[in-house]
């Protein structure tokens, strides 16, 4: 795995290390197929060369031993001339000699007694002495010399024998010298063709082993001539030579080869075989035992001989061999050379890689506008640089979009901080909104699920009611957040004029239904709760029902109305219901019922009845608490939905009344000093001092001219009944009367700031009023009009 | 209520005297109408025993005004008690008239 690695990290080394690989596998095929060539032309040319020798030494030898067969073949055919007579038979034997330098004794055996003379058996020689040439005269017949005649594979016996010429087996010539020797005899024949001599040539053998020596196909062969008895005529282990049987002794080392071979020789076979060492070894054949050789072999049939070369192959194959060695050594230099030059030429070329790769390596660290290398070359690498210098210039250029992208972004969020805070300041903030207020304490939250959200709720207090909405504007995040804000805006400029829920819900829905392109709409929950009374008068714009938190807990019962801003002329319909006091009504979005945990289930409407049971202080507390048990329920998971909730607490304590009177009218302005002087006594009642009283005066006036002109159309008749009441905080006076619904609070403002060409007549009345009084309430029940001027003691 | 209508110098004055309260309007409204006749004459108003003035009262002062104005008359108030003087102060009418 190393090795791998290492190739991985370097394009010259993997290069070179491929070459070199391609280069050897290459060089070795070829070289071994040529090898292998050679090899065998080599053998090829071997086995010729070896087989032409043979041939050219077994011809050789058969020449000269026929030299000498065909010499005594003539001087037998003249023998008979010479032979009979005892005188003339050493002259034929002497010339016969000289003339034949191969004859080293020629001998002339007559048979027993043919020279009675000379004894039983007459067999005058010549021998020639080796070392000196002479020949020398001898006669080796008589008692003492019979072994010719007798031993059992003499010449003298197998010559009559066969009647014929007749080459003996090779012997060791134990009488002089030790010398190998072979005999060639022929019968000589009488006239009555009767054997009466056999003339009988000895021949020296050492020249067979200079012939065959100088015949050897190479230097480094062996050779061997085995003759018919298995006894070496020649070897290279001179003392081999006639004194071992060569089957026996083949036989004994069980070597098969050696056997083999010597058997098929015996049997006068031509032919060749490969042998190893085992056989080599044992047959002393060769020097070097490790390798194999090749044997020749081939009969001299004159004399019965077979004649053995050896050829060691390692000698054969010297040639190939060194061929190859050379070849190897070659490839080794050559593939050093290669990895050489390669590693340096390719690490040259590569070198613009590594100055690319440092401007590269800038160009990551940041530095946009480094320059990249030169390379005059229009090569790969060039082509890299140029396109790394593209990337370069959109790597700039994105980034520079990406900081415009980002700042832009970051420029988003902070206006969406800003538009967060905006929709935030128009909640009400502080807590409690009225401390200066018995009568009522409310709690309201709200929690966007993104900077800027969708729900809204509003609470005021006009003329004694408090005015109070809760809302839902479909989606989220700013669409959602403009149209709360639209929203709220329609509910404060409406509910100023207007205290009716179903008329505020309803002049809420036509504005936005105009220019609704969105197709945005708002759940919405309008209340008035007359605070002196507890009186709830309600609408709801397909928002969730409140919960009234009493002495029981339930829902407030609500009308399906549609939500704002969908159908401009749907009728809204208002409802009506009394506040205990001591009572919370808790309102708040489906972001409370529909908070979500990450196994995506719902808080639920059962979660919100169960705690608020538990709850009964105070709206934050409720609020506080609520808030807490969303917040472990929700646990990890996002929160998908605004989450707002309002806490409406009525807190009225009932005081006990201290002074009551009233006064019924008639509805004529005229019965106005009848008005003061009831206004009047109760001032005096009171206590109060002359301003005061005349500024009550002015102000149950107006209001009762007011509803005397207004409560009842032109004409008719009514009453306009007046009762003061007084407890220990506050005096009120309740102004009531049965004429049409007439609400004075729902005039507009008057402007005073208006010079004289702009100011109105009208209105002054009830603006008075407000100046005086501390509070002025309207409310319709049944079918009177009741307003109630409050003013504190 | 009871008013009293006097030319003195070059203004014409009225005295007021009493309630001009609702009931007292239509009358003291059409005792008023002489000083409608103010060209090149300033009017003055004298508040001095006027004890109270309800809206109907301011009103009726009002209208004189948007008529004295175009001819170019002048509406002084005298003699406004300091609470009746509050009462014009909570209505705007501070502004509207000049005082003595």
């Amino acid at each position: 795995m190393r090795f791998f690695n290492i190739l991985n990290k370097s394009v010259a080394t993997r290069t070179t290390i491929l070459v070199l690989i391609l280069v050897t596998v290459l060089v070795l095929v070829g070289g071994m197929w040529q090898v292998q060539h050679v090899r065998g032309i080599i053998s090829e040319e071997t086995h010729r060369q070896a087989n032409r020798s043979m041939d050219g030494a077994i011809r050789m030898m058969d020449n000269r031993i026929s030299n000498v067969e065909t010499a005594v073949n003539t001087a037998a055919a003249y023998a008979d001339i010479y032979a009979t007579q005892e005188s003339r038979a050493s002259e034929m034997l002497e010339r016969l000699i000289a003339f034949n330098e191969d004859i080293a004794a020629i001998t002339l055996m007559y048979k027993e007694n043919y020279f009675p003379q000379h004894g039983r058996y007459f067999a005058p020689t010549i021998t020639r002495d080796p070392v000196s040439g002479k020949l020398e005269m001898d006669e080796i017949g008589g008692p003492e010399n019979d072994f010719c005649y007798l031993e059992t594979d003499s010449n003298w016996i197998y010559t009559n024998l066969l009647d014929r010429g007749y080459w003996c087996l090779p012997y060791m010539d134990s009488i002089s010298t030790k010398r190998a020797m072979v005999s060639y005899s022929v019968p000589l024949h009488d006239a009555n063709g009767q054997t009466y001599a056999v003339l009988c040539a000895d021949v020296d053998l050492r020249w067979v082993q200079k012939i065959v020596e100088d015949a050897k196909p190479y230097q480094y062969s062996k050779v061997m001539v085995l003759s018919r008895d298995s006894q070496y005529v020649c070897h290279p282990n001179q003392e081999w030579i006639q004194s071992i049987n060569a089957i026996c002794y083949a036989r004994q080392t069980k070597d098969s080869d050696f056997i083999d071979i010597t058997s098929r020789m015996l049997r006068w076979e031509k032919g060749k075989d490969t042998i190893t060492k085992g056989f080599l070894h044992q047959s002393s054949m060769v020097e070097d035992s490790d390798a194999a050789s090749v044997f020749y072999f081939a009969p001299i049939e004159r004399v019965q001989w077979s004649v053995c070369f050896s050829i060691p192959e390692n000698k054969i194959m010297e040639g190939p061999n060194q061929l190859r060695s050379n070849m190897l050594f070659l490839l080794g230099t050559l593939l050093i050379a290669i990895a050489i030059v390669l590693n340096v030429v390719i690490r040259a070329q590569l070198r613009p890689m590594k100055m690319l790769e440092e401007s590269a390596e800038d160009v990551a660290k940041g530095n946009f506008l480094t320059k990249l290398p030169e390379i005059k070359t229009h090569d790969e690498i060039r082509h890299l640089r140029d396109s790394f210098e593209q990337m370069q210039f959109s790597l700039a250029k994105y980034v520079d979009e990406l900081k415009a992208t980002t700042a832009q972004k970051a420029s988003i969020v902070s206006e969406l901080k800003v538009a967060s805070d905006i929709q935030m300041s128009m909640l009400p903030k502080t807590y409690p909104p009225f401390p200066e207020r018995d009568d009522i304490d409310i709690f309201g939250q709200l929690k966007p699920a993104k900077a800027v959200g969708g729900d809204l709720f509003d609470f005021f207090i006009r003329d004694e009611k408090l005015m109070f909405c809760i809302g839902d504007v479909s989606g989220k995040g700013v669409p959602a957040s403009l149209v709360m804000a639209v929203t709220r805006a329609l509910f404060r400029s409406i509910s100023a004029h207007e205290a009716s829920p179903d008329r505020i819900v309803s002049s809420i829905n036509g504005a936005m239904s105009e220019n609704n392109d969105s197709s945005m709409f708002v759940t919405l929950f309008v209340g008035v709760l007359d605070l002196p009374t507890g009186r709830l008068r309600y609408a709801n714009a397909g928002h969730d029902a409140p919960l009234i938190i009493g002495s029981e807990i339930c829902h407030l019962p609500v009308d399906a109305n549609l939500p704002v801003g969908i159908m401009p002329d749907w009728k809204y319909t208002v409802q009506e219901t009394n506040i205990v006091p001591q009572t919370i009504i808790f309102l708040y979005t489906d972001g409370l019922t529909e908070a979500e945990n990450i196994d995506h289930n719902l808080f639920g409407e059962q979660r919100i009845l169960d705690i608020a049971k538990t709850v009964q202080r105070t709206p934050r507390e409720l609020i506080d608490q609520m808030t807490e048990a969303v917040h472990k329920y929700v646990g990890e998971a996002e929160q998908s939905d605004d989450l707002t909730m309002l806490a409406i607490q009525y807190t009225k304590k009932q005081l006990d009344v201290r002074f009551q009177r009233s006064i019924t009218l008639p509805n004529d302005v005229n019965e106005v000093p009848r008005l003061a002087e009831f206004v009047d006594s109760v001032c005096e009642a009171m206590d109060f001092d002359m301003g005061t009283t005349m500024k009550l005066n002015l102000a149950i006036e107006e209001a009762v001219v007011n509803v005397m002109n207004y409560a009842y159309p032109a004409g008719t008749k009514g009453d306009v009944n007046i009762e003061a009441q007084a407890n220990d905080v506050r005096l009120k006076f309740v102004i009531t009367d049965s004429g049409v619904p007439f609400d004075p609070t729902a005039k507009k403002e008057v402007d005073t700031t208006l010079s004289a060409e702009e100011r109105s007549i009208g209105g002054l009345g009830i603006h008075l009023v407000r100046q005086i009084m501390d509070s002025i309430n309207y409310e319709r029940v049944g079918g009177t009009n009741v307003l109630t001027l409050r003013k504190k003691l | 209520m009871k008013t009293t209508f006097q030319k003195e110098d070059n203004n014409l004055v009225m005295y007021f005297e009493g309630r001009l309260d609702t009931a007292a309007a239509p009358k003291t409204d059409q005792e008023m109408k002489v000083l409608y006749d103010c060209d090149g004459h300033d009017i003055v108003l004298d508040c001095t025993k006027l004890d109270y003035i309800s809206s109907s009262g301011l009103r009726l002062f009002l209208s004189l005004l948007k008529v004295a104005k175009p001819k170019r008359s002048h509406v002084y108030i005298t003699g406004l008690s300091d609470d009746l003087r509050q009462v014009f102060a909570m209505t705007g009418f501070t502004n509207l008239f000049e005082f003595k």
